[in-house]
Parts: C-alpha cells; structure tokens; sequence
C-alpha cells in the first residue's frame, strides 16, 4: 500500500465509518423513517435490528487500521442490499427528500468499495491471494 | 480394472462456480416474490460471483485460480494455517526444527526448575549415526568433581582477566533482535545466575548495561556503537566503552554460523526510533552490515587489528567466526603465531547456530556445523602450538547438558547459548524473529507484543536454568568419571564412522 493510498484509504474510513456507525445507531434506536422502510420491507422489526448491528459493527471496523478491510466487505455487503432493495420496492425517492438518501447511499458505497480494494490484502485468509 | 476413487477437482470446480450464479439469481427471486430476508442470500452469492471472476479472469499471479477459480481459495487458507496444525497435533515429538518438542520442553521444565525426569525409554532414534558419551565404569562421587572455572586472559596475564564459574554464557543477541524487555530479562537473569552475556552487535548497549551484569562487548562487521562514519572502528569509542565496569570482555565478529560470510541484518519492520539512534542507522530501511571488516581483508591484517583491540580496550579480546575454509583458517594461526598476536578466545560458531533473520541459502547450506569443526579447529590449535594460548568457546545449538558435553570433549573450554535461554524466557519457536511480529514479545518491538514479558519473572527463569544446567555438568562429569571439565577430551565420545 502506498503512502498515497494509505491516505485515501484513511480519508474514506473516516467518511464511511462514521456513517454507518450514526445509521446503525438509527435504526437500533427505532428511528421512525428506518421503521417505515422496513416495513415496506417486510422486515421489520428482525431485519431492522439485524441491519443496524451489522452496519454499527462495519463501522466500528472500518475507522481502525488493522480491521479495516473486513469492516469495508460488510459495508459492501449492506449497500448492495440497500440498492437491491430501492431498486425493487423501496424507490428511490425518500420521503420526498430529492435523492438525498440515494446520494448518502452511493456515497457510502463507494468509499466502502475503495476501502476494500486499497485494504484488500489485510482480509483474512483471502488478502494474500488478492 | 481402475479401482481408485478418482475425484475430478476440475468438474467439481466448474461445477461450484456456475452454482453461483445460480445461487444468486435463485436467491434473487425468492427475495424479489418470497420475502426480501432471502436477499441475504443474494448479497454473499453476488459478491462470491464478484471475487470468483476476480479471481478467473481479473488476476493473473495464481494459476490455480485462474483455472479453478474460489474452490482453490481452500489451498491457501489450509496452507496458511498449516504451520500451527503441524506444531500442534500432528508432528511428533522429535519432528520439528530447528528445536523439537522435547528438547524445547526440556528447556522450559529447567527454567521453571520443574523435575525433569523422563520415563520408560528414550524417544531419541539409536541408529548408531548420533555422537554418544561414554561413561565410566568407575564413576565418581560428584562431591569428588571439580567446579567449574576458566579464565579468560590469563595467557596474556592480564590485569583484567575475566574468570566464569559456570560453563555457559548468553551469546549475542542485540537490543534490535530482541525487545528491550527481552535484554533486560535475560541481563538481570544473568546477574543473578552470575553469568555473562553477550551484547550482540547492536550498538552502545543501554538495555543490556541497565541490569548491572558483566557483559561481553560484541563488535560486528558494521562496528555499531564504537564506528566511525566510514565504517572504520572509533578507537576513543572503544576505550569508553571497555572502561565501563560491566563491560569484561571485547569480542570481534569476523562471522556467524546462521549466515557466514553475510553481515548482521535486521529487518526495517524491527528499527523503532531508540534503535535508529542506538545504532546510527535511518528509519525505514533495512540494516545490512557489511560481510566483513574493513580492516580484516587478509591474515595479516586481521591479526593486527585484533592485537589494536587488545591495547584500546585492555581487555581479554575474543573472536567469533563459523568455520569455512580450512586453509584460511590455518594461514589466519600461522599469521597469529609470526605476529605473536592471539586473541584470548575464539568462539567456533556451528552452521546450525540461529539468528533474528537471514536469507535461506545462508542458513541452510553455507558453513561448517559444530562438532564438525570444533574439533578440526581443536587439532589445528594444538598442531601450530597454540591450544595454550587461548581458550576455545563452542556454539550452535548447544541447548543442554549432553550436547554441551560433547562440545566440550571436541575441545570447547565453555558453552554460548542464545535460543536456550530465548526458550527459557518463553519462546515458543513461532518462527517470526525477523517480522517484529514475535507472539510473545521476545523478538518484537510492539508494545502490545512485549507487555507480556515481566522481567522478574523472566530473569527467574534465566537462572534456574543455569542452575539446572550446571547441575546436569556435575552429574555427568561424575558419570564420566572425570573430576574436572579440563579432563575431557575425545575418548569420552563414540564417534561414527563415518562422521
């Protein structure tokens, strides 16, 4: 890893991490627009609760240095479930919030992504053969 | 007719790597119709879709995967935790290098000074191929024997010769190789065993002088600690440095059994800021000592620098080298014998001995091992006259009391030992000492790393097991038959044949 990378890597940690740390803690806490999404979803309240832990959990991960890469995977994970899931029900229009929420989505997707790829190698027992 | 089982890995992987995408589209619909908790099967599925043609079409450094694609993944996770299955469950006792099971448990149940006592047989192979010790048939009562004394410096009669009462000493291991609380473990052990230790060539050695023990100076190829900027040696430094009390004795480095003809080397993941400093070396960049001094080009000049060291430092001076060719070895004695120069000790380093990181072909295949040239090097002192000029200092994997025996039957006059006492601290052979990532903190410069080590406790061990050594000499010495350890000599050995 470059010193180059390693600060881009940082700069998306720190952009990422506490993102999905505040959203994780939203939906833990029961914040009324999650509720509303996970229902349209089906999922409430389960799926709620189990998302908000893994995205708490990715964030935690994310901002240290050693465990950055795995936290960056689960991130990748959820945000691939959230675009599945305005893709086929959820729209992309939240609230009538103009796209906000799409924005933070991508946002957060593709910090995560760049994470995983800079950080790639420090995955456990795949990161050498990456 | 073909009775093996064949398993087509081929098919079977072709196999795996379509069910992804069948997975994942699956997975897809049971979400989109079902219920959108089976998206959780269609986020993993696409993902190992993602990292599956990463790995057969976007890398090209694997072939394996290339052609299998994420079945073959299993290679790398079960290689890559392969060495702890091996050390744990399935290599036997007497398997693993470069120290096996029993002789490193021998080793920890000395330094916690647990009975070390085996029973019902040896697990050892008796294929007549080892060096064997021959007992008497007279043994003697151990309080007949002799202890154990050798003075350094007395063949010069030196004011300030240096006298060991037992018959190991710790050989050199650096503040650089080692962590500080690894030195300083090692340094209080050895004052209470009343033992010295060597520096290793790690420069002005702050950590090894904190414990107050006496101390052998070591000066490698680099001259850390007593250089000048050409690489040269400082003689002012030197004198500093030799008139300190703990200091005994000075030892040149011409080379080292685990890399011969190769200077010290430590790895740039080990250089914190004190180290930096300590040694006059920048950050960031591994230290490669030069493969030798740049005084000793020939015999001659050798010989001379040692007779310099000898009048800067006024101390017994020693050197240490592994042997390699027999003829440079000679015209080194007869240029010691027309000079009139001798060092006071010479310490014979086996190929076999260890080191903090090395390049493989040094360790495995350059230089001569121990009780191969331990006693060349013997003969050859007594042919050129010189057996009385100097003491004669073994090392190698000289770990416990038989073989130290059998060092000192070949001629050795004392024992260095640095993984013995690395074992006796608590090192468990993980094999990482050249990746700062030592699991128990011995040969890392992480704090988290070495918080585990307490000095106290350590240095307890270090003296046990001098102690229990020291008593395994008496034992023996009985055994032989002999009442001193200036008695032994190679009819003590049954060496094979073809040794």
């Amino acid at each position: 890893m470059s010193p180059l990378n390693k600060k881009i890597a940082w700069l998306c940690q720190f952009i990422a991490g506490p993102i999905f740390i505040w959203v994780g803690i939203l939906k833990l806490s029961g914040n009324q627009t999650d509720i509303d999404l996970f229902l349209t979803l089906g999922m409430e309240p389960a799926g709620r609760i189990i998302i908000g832990i893994v995205e708490l959990f990715a964030g935690l991960l994310i901002i240290s240095d050693a465990f950055a890469a795995l936290g960056a995977l689960l991130g990748v994970a959820v945000m691939i479930g959230a675009i599945i899931a305005h893709a086929t029900r959820l729209g992309f229009s939240i609230g009538g919030d103009g796209g906000v929420h799409i924005l933070m989505l991508l946002l957060v997707f593709s910090t995560s992504l760049s994470i995983l790829i800079i950080r790639r190698q420090q995955l456990p027992f795949i990161g050498p053969t990456l | 007719m073909e009775t093996r089982i064949a398993v087509n890995l081929e098919k079977i992987s072709h196999a795996a790597n379509a069910s992804l995408y069948i997975f994942t589209v699956g997975f897809f619909f049971l979400g989109y119709f079902v219920s959108f908790y089976f998206h959780f099967g269609t986020v993993i599925f696409l993902m190992l879709v993602l990292i599956n043609m990463y790995f057969l079409h976007g890398q090209k450094q694997h072939a394996l995967l290339s052609n299998f694609g994420f079945l073959a993944q299993m290679r790398y996770i079960i290689e890559s935790i392969g060495p702890e299955f091996r050390q744990y469950l399935y290599m036997s006792d007497t398997e693993e290098r470069p120290f096996n099971r029993i002789e490193r448990a021998e080793i920890y149940r000395k330094s916690k000074n647990m009975d070390s006592s085996s029973a019902f047989g040896s697990l050892n192979n008796f294929d007549h191929r080892e060096i064997k010790l021959r007992h008497s048939m007279f043994p003697k009562q151990k309080s007949e024997t002799k202890p154990f004394s050798t003075v350094f410096g007395e063949e010069r009669s030196l004011k300030n010769a240096f006298t060991i009462t037992k018959p190991m000493m710790i050989s050199a291991m650096s503040y650089g190789a080692l962590s500080s609380r690894a030195v300083r473990s090692l340094a209080r052990g050895a004052k209470k065993a009343g033992i010295p230790m060597n520096t290793g060539e790690g420069g002005y050695p702050k950590h090894h002088l904190a414990e107050d023990c006496d101390l052998i100076f070591q000066m490698g190829t680099a001259k850390f600690g007593v250089r000048k900027d050409d690489g040269s040696l400082n003689d002012e430094k030197l004198a500093e440095l030799a008139s300190l009390e703990q200091v005994k004795m000075i030892e040149i480095k011409l080379s080292q059994g685990a890399k011969p003809g190769k200077g010290g080397l430590l790895p740039k993941e080990k250089i914190t800021e004190e180290i930096s400093k300590l040694r006059g070396v920048p950050m960031g960049q591994d230290v490669v000592s030069p493969p030798g001094h740049i005084e000793c080009s020939s015999p001659a000049n050798t010989v001379k620098f040692i007779h310099r060291v000898q009048e800067v430092s006024a101390l017994p001076v020693g050197i240490k080298l592994c042997l390699g060719r027999a003829d440079e070895f000679a015209s080194l004695l007869s240029e010691m014998k027309q000079q009139r120069v001798y060092p006071d000790y010479l310490v014979i380093d086996g190929a076999e001995g260890g080191t903090g990181a090395a390049p493989k072909p040094f360790m495995d295949d350059i230089g001569i091992p121990i009780f191969k040239a331990l006693p060349y090097v013997n003969e050859l002192l007594k042919e050129y006259e010189l057996r009385d000029k100097m003491k004669l200092v073994a090392s190698g994997k000289l770990i416990n009391a038989g073989r130290q025996f059998i060092a000192m039957s070949f001629g050795a006059n004392a024992i260095y030992s640095a993984r013995g006492f690395m074992l006796a601290i608590g090192c468990i052979q993980a094999l990482q000492c050249n990746a700062n990532t030592c699991p128990v903190g011995i040969t890392s410069h992480s704090p988290k790393l070495y918080k585990g080590i307490d000095i106290e406790v350590k240095s307890e061990r270090v003296a046990a097991y001098v102690d229990n050594i020291a008593h395994d000499h008496e034992e023996i010495l009985a055994s032989l038959g002999k009442g001193s350890h200036a008695e032994l000599n190679r009819d003590n050995l049954l060496i094979p044949e073809f040794y």
